[in-house]
């Protein structure tokens, strides 16, 4: 009889731990929004997308959208010769670079606002100082206006106000891109703390390009 | 023998000493506490001008980018005649070398006060901040009366267009 109530007991309490372990919250962070302004169209929404672009890097190589098919990508506005905000944002860029290297799924594209003087021979002796690869993080260049206006596009997204002061060569952001060009994440590029947050957005992202490949 | 080999020895590290002190260094420059926070101080003044005008940079632009794209629809609408094709060119071009001005400035502007020490004395550390000070009070008034003009050009030719 004591046997049996031990048997019963012991059970009862087995079946408890598994119970209470299936109602465990298994930390899950949120999936990231899709940060921008959307649209609704025929039932439809309709996200803010990044546009079409075709810039030059380090290496002489055309980088457009499709450089990052497929993959998400980190962007942010800088230029060799900035005395201030970029060097701190350059850094943070660096930490998010070897948290990610080996991560064949993310990219870093960072595009100067100077293009007169960082040409791409500049660029590319500026890649080489911080000695990262040219595959995975592109230094671009291009059109003046093109480069402002992609700028433009991407920070409208970040900052509420482009015209404020402190506009948006000049803010230090960070931001993070899906493969479907939407715009998921972004930081102040010149607040480590900032970062701390964003990387683990990144790694974020990344599960969830990870289950949308493997469903189920 | 022994005595004449440590003599040599001796020698020759003085003779290396002597040629590696060639560089000035800020302790051989003798810059003081006192001059280096007067230093700092002008190099603040100098950023702090660099620091407003800089965010204008993205404004000015995007100013300029309106300007053409108003001259093209203006232009295939038939409606720029010479005056006003010639005054909007204008005003883009004191745009563009405001912009120039803003990013020359910074590449050659020396804002490691360190390496300006190693190869001058405090007098002329500060005269080059005050040069560059000047340059950028300089940088920064282009900035906004390029800006000024061209709002104020667009405001006009804007009217002119719907009179």
């Amino acid at each position: 009889m004591n046997t049996l109530i031990k048997r019963n007991i012991l059970l009862i309490f087995s079946a408890l731990v598994l119970i209470s372990a299936c109602q465990i919250p298994t930390n899950h962070p949120a999936p990231l929004p899709i940060i921008g302004e959307r649209d609704v169209v025929d039932g439809d929404t309709i996200y803010h997308t990044v546009p079409d672009f075709a810039f030059v890097d380090q290496d002489s190589q055309l980088v457009t959208n499709e450089t990052f098919a497929g993959k998400a990508y980190v962007v942010d506005f800088f230029f060799t010769s900035c005395p201030t905000i970029c060097p701190k944002v350059t850094k943070q860029m660096l930490r998010i670079y070897d948290k990610f290297k080996d991560e064949d799924r993310l990219l870093l594209l960072a595009h100067t606002i100077d293009p007169k003087r960082d040409t791409v021979g500049h660029l590319k002796m500026y890649a080489t100082n911080l000695g990262v690869e040219s595959s995975k993080w592109h230094f671009v260049t291009g059109e003046k206006d093109a480069l402002y206006e992609i700028a433009d596009d991407y920070f409208s997204v970040a900052i509420e106000d482009p015209d404020v002061p402190g506009g948006f060569d000049h803010s230090g952001r960070i931001i993070l891109v899906d493969p479907q060009r939407h715009v998921r994440s972004f930081c102040d590029g010149t607040d480590p703390e900032s970062v701390d947050k964003f990387l683990k957005d990144i790694q974020v992202l990344l599960d969830e390009m990870k289950n949308n490949a493997n469903p189920g | 023998m022994r005595l004449s080999h440590i003599f040599s020895t001796a020698l020759f590290s003085l003779i290396l000493c002597s040629c590696q002190n060639n560089t000035p260094s800020a302790a051989q420059t003798g810059h003081t506490e006192a001059q280096k926070a007067e230093q700092e101080q002008k190099r603040s003044e100098i950023m702090a001008i660099h620091d407003a005008v800089m965010p204008q940079t993205a404004a000015l632009n995007r100013l300029s980018r309106q300007i053409k794209e108003f001259m093209q629809t203006e232009q295939e609408a038939g409606k720029l005649d010479e005056n006003r094709q010639e005054s909007l060119l204008e005003v883009l071009k004191r745009l563009g070398e405001a912009d120039e001005a803003m990013y020359d400035w910074m590449g050659k502007f020396y804002s490691n006060l360190d390496l300006l020490r190693d190869s001058m004395d405090h007098q002329q550390v500060m005269t080059y901040l005050d040069a560059e000070l000047i340059k950028i009070q300089d940088v920064d008034a282009l900035t906004k009366s390029s800006m000024e003009k061209a709002k104020m050009a667009m405001k006009r030719i804007r009217n002119q267009s719907t009179d």
